[in-house]
């Protein structure tokens, strides 16, 4: 272990001689990594961002629904409220907080146009800290409860529709026997909301007032649950479907489909880029340590001479090779930390609202800090550079003494 | 010529050290140039998938149309001026006029809003892909036929079939409601979710008539045959709008579907971000590898200055070592590159979980990338600007080197 010692000052010393490669190659590991390390976050941040905003939106942690719901959104396939009986068990499945809804697709017509739209009928206290309609209302007032007549719409529908506040629309849709059913709402609020399909797409009135209009009686659509965490729903919905077995259970990665595939497209890049990212990384480190082995051939000659063995060579280059990559990581890991915490206002991207739109995403992406990606790329860069120096290492331990004394490289 | 012979041989008295820089330069350019093709050939799929479904190149329009369609806002005399455009635009693959509504759809037990749109059965497959793609029973054969296609996501959230029949209720031109009750004669897949769910299609002839729009509708759609030829298309439909006085505009794709278009800018750009960070990685280490190069022949240098060379000379030796080694990795790497491009372009390139993804573009689940100049050009440029630029450096050294110092092996 001593040997271990000595070589250390032997790597540390050989590495200050060339002070400017050192400094170059070291610049080269910390750009690299840094770079990864805040380029990740902010693909993480993407669908992250994009995850929460929908969770916070409408889609909750879970849901449950009629089976056949999803498929065919109707009145027809509403289901009973879940008895109290039952709530208690989703609690100690993990449940933290439970809303019910009515939701239904709807035809909204003004004087002037018409659109389509889905109703969603909620009793407004259930809503807080579920879903962004608890605070999302802007103009005029909020719904005081289940049982109120009014109607809440989103800031774009009131430019589709040609109307404002206050004015009546006139609702269509089919009632839980499917007859067609109408009838005019006032306008009573306007809500804003980070995607404009959002704000065309719904419309909230009482839970009470839409159950007594479709002929539901205490029925519902759907009934969204808040668990601990994004992370847990997977594992709650997986226990919550032995207690509602005849209900369908779904947790958020399976109501957006495209949020669960962007992750995983970020999971196979983001592996994929560090992979090259490091073994550029890797290029340079070998080739500034192929430069030193040939400068300090004679040097290995010596050393040899005074009865240094291969391996222990091969362990003095691997070293050299290692100082500099730790440090390179540590350096990368910092200014990637602080590019993180410079960046976490969030990236502004309202410049890119069509696309956003478009696309889904929030208009401002935060980066995300994922310890397994920054994990992934310290240890992917430590494994496969260290790997890479073990060429010049085995370069300089097949070096002959007496040639390299002399300073040639073969005999 | 001397120079050249002399930068090409000392290129090769580190011939590891060579190949390594080179490799790191080529490695650089084989992922640029795949990824960059990528991307490029799915904005183009992207693209022609999204114009050619149902949208078009162009669009001839109310002003104000595009982002408040409303009923009122027609072109009238549509017949004439249609047989204008075809008269004075040359490189048309097709030409075709739609009305648009929106309205409510009721089958037997399901009622939906939807798009009603009313199509010219004989041209419509030009400027669209959906009369192609009719899944069950057929496209209007006439321009009198009577009967609507409708979109098979829509079809299923009505539970019909072919043969049934669908009433619709809308508005029509002077505000009035509308009813129309229309067997099912065909039903579509188009590919894009939004519009298999929510647009039924119906002669023109008969939408003008129900609607009460006369000889009018709502926009003329154009297909080109070159898309390279937009720029020159848009200045003759101008042209033709302008002299036509009824406040008409011609509107391209990118305003057509500003989403799509955004969201290539802004995927091309967070693109750049990453080749931008390896580009940089491997600039650190061409830097290291020249710095090395000039300053290990010192004494050398030393020489040559002292026998009456100029350092401008030197200079330009080790900007000619620089650019034969940049050329050198490029050529290489082109060749990688166009080989891992060509073999993806055979076998199709797919990211596990993408579906989700690629269907938000509109894109099938292979990518076929190509070689070509439009996506080999500016990663190539790139790496080539980057590498010469890392050279600049070394090459100054080598210009502040002074005979005596140098001789003495000082810097």
């Amino acid at each position: 272990m001593k040997s271990v010692g000595i070589l250390l000052t032997l790597a540390l010393r050989s590495l200050s001689r060339n002070k400017g490669r050192s400094l170059i190659t070291l610049a080269a590991i910390s750009l690299g990594v840094m770079s990864a390390v805040v380029l990740s976050a902010f693909a993480r941040g993407l669908s992250v961002g994009m995850a929460e905003n929908a969770i916070k939106t409408l889609t909750g942690h879970i849901q449950i629904h009629a089976p056949g719901y999803l498929d065919d959104p109707t009145a027809e396939l509403s289901f009973q409220q879940p008895s109290t009986e039952l709530e208690q068990k989703l609690k100690e499945d993990g449940v933290i907080q439970i809303a019910h809804r009515i939701r239904v697709p709807a035809v909204a017509t003004s004087e002037r146009e018409s659109t389509g739209v889905f109703i969603v009928g909620i009793n407004p206290p259930e809503e807080v800290g579920i879903s962004f309609i608890s605070d999302a209302v802007r103009d005029g007032v909020a719904l005081e409860n289940d049982a109120d007549n009014g109607i809440i719409v989103g800031k774009d529908l009131l430019r589709v529709l040609k109307t404002e506040l206050g004015k009546r629309i006139v609702i269509i849709t089919q009632d839980v026997n499917n007859k067609v059913i109408d009838r005019g709402f006032r306008i009573i609020g306007v809500f804003e909301s980070e995607l404009k399909s959002t704000e065309k797409g719904f419309i909230f009135m009482g839970r009470k007032t839409a159950q007594d209009w479709l002929g539901l009686d205490n029925k519902i659509s759907e009934t969204v649950l808040k668990v601990n965490s994004a992370k847990e729903a997977e594992g709650a919905a997986g226990a919550i479907r032995q207690d509602a077995i005849d209900l369908d259970v779904r947790p958020w990665q399976d109501l957006e489909p495209l949020v669960t595939s962007l992750t995983r497209v970020h999971d196979g890049f983001l592996v994929i880029w560090f992979l090259i990212v490091i073994i550029s990384i890797s290029f340079g480190v070998i080739n500034a340590q192929l430069m030193s082995i040939f400068e300090r051939t004679r040097e290995f000659g010596v050393v040899m001479a005074l009865g240094l063995k291969p391996r222990q060579l091969v362990l003095l280059v691997g070293l050299e090779a290692a100082v500099i990559l730790i440090v390179g990581t540590i350096i990368g890991n910092l200014f990637g930390g602080l590019g993180y915490a410079y960046l976490n206002q969030g990236l502004d991207l309202s410049g890119f609202a069509s696309a956003s739109e478009h696309l889904g995403f929030t208009r401002i992406i935060y980066p995300h800090f994922s310890l397994a990606d920054w994990i992934l790329c310290d240890g992917l860069l430590l494994g496969i550079g260290i790997l890479g120096s073990l060429y010049p290492a085995w370069l300089a331990s097949k070096l002959n003494p007496v040639a390299a004394i002399s300073g040639r490289e073969k005999e | 010529m001397i120079t050249l012979a002399i930068a090409w041989r000392n290129l090769w008295r580190h011939p590891r050290r060579t190949a390594l820089t080179a490799a790191a330069i080529a490695l650089a350019v084989t992922v640029l140039t795949f990824f960059f093709s990528v991307q490029v050939k799915s904005y183009d799929m992207a693209i022609n998938a999204s114009t050619g479904i149902f949208h078009g190149h162009f669009q001839i329009q109310r002003s104000g149309y595009l982002n408040n369609p409303e009923m009122r806002k027609i072109i009238p005399n549509v017949w004439s001026l249609r047989k204008e455009i075809q008269e004075k635009v040359p490189g048309l693959l097709g030409v075709s006029i739609r009305a648009i509504g929106f309205g409510l759809i009721s089958s037997k037990d399901r009622s939906y809003g939807s798009q009603i749109v009313g199509v010219e059965p004989l041209t419509e497959g030009d400027v669209s892909s959906i009369p192609g793609v009719i899944v069950e029973g057929e496209y209007f054969k006439t321009d009198s036929a009577l009967g609507l296609v409708v979109g098979e996501v829509l079809a299923r959230n009505l539970r019909i079939k072919l043969g049934d029949e669908l009433t619709l209720i809308s508005q029509g031109y002077d505000g009035g409601s509308v009813a129309l009750a229309l067997p099912v004669t065909g039903i579509f897949k188009s590919g894009s979710i939004d519009i298999d769910r929510g647009m039924v299609q119906i002669p023109l002839v008969l939408f003008q008539e129900y609607f009460g729009m006369s000889d009018s509708a709502h926009t003329v759609i154009l297909r080109v045959l070159d898309r390279s030829k937009l720029e020159e298309t848009q200045a003759r439909l101008d042209e033709i709008v302008s002299s036509q006085n009824n406040d008409l505009v011609a509107v391209d794709w990118k305003k057509l579907m500003p989403g799509l278009n955004e969201s290539i800018e802004l995927d091309m750009s967070a693109g750049w971000f990453f080749y931008i960070a390896l580009i940089a990685v491997v600039s650190f280490t061409i830097l290291n590898t020249f710095l090395m190069a000039v300053l290990e022949r010192t004494k050398e240098f030393g020489i040559i200055l002292a026998v009456g060379a100029r350092s401008s000379s030197l200079t330009k030796l080790v900007l000619i070592e620089g650019f034969f080694l940049t050329l050198l990795g490029l050529l290489m790497g082109f060749i990688f590159g166009a080989l891992v491009v060509s073999y993806f372009g055979h076998v199709g390139f797919t990211a596990p979980g993408a579906e989700e993804v690629l269907k938000k573009w509109n894109l099938p689940g292979r990518i076929y990338p190509e070689v070509t100049f439009k996506s080999f050009y500016p990663p190539l440029l790139t790496v080539m600007v980057a590498s010469l630029l890392s050279v600049f450096y070394p090459a100054f050294r080598a210009f502040k080197m002074e005979a005596l110092k140098a001789l003495q092996g000082g810097r």
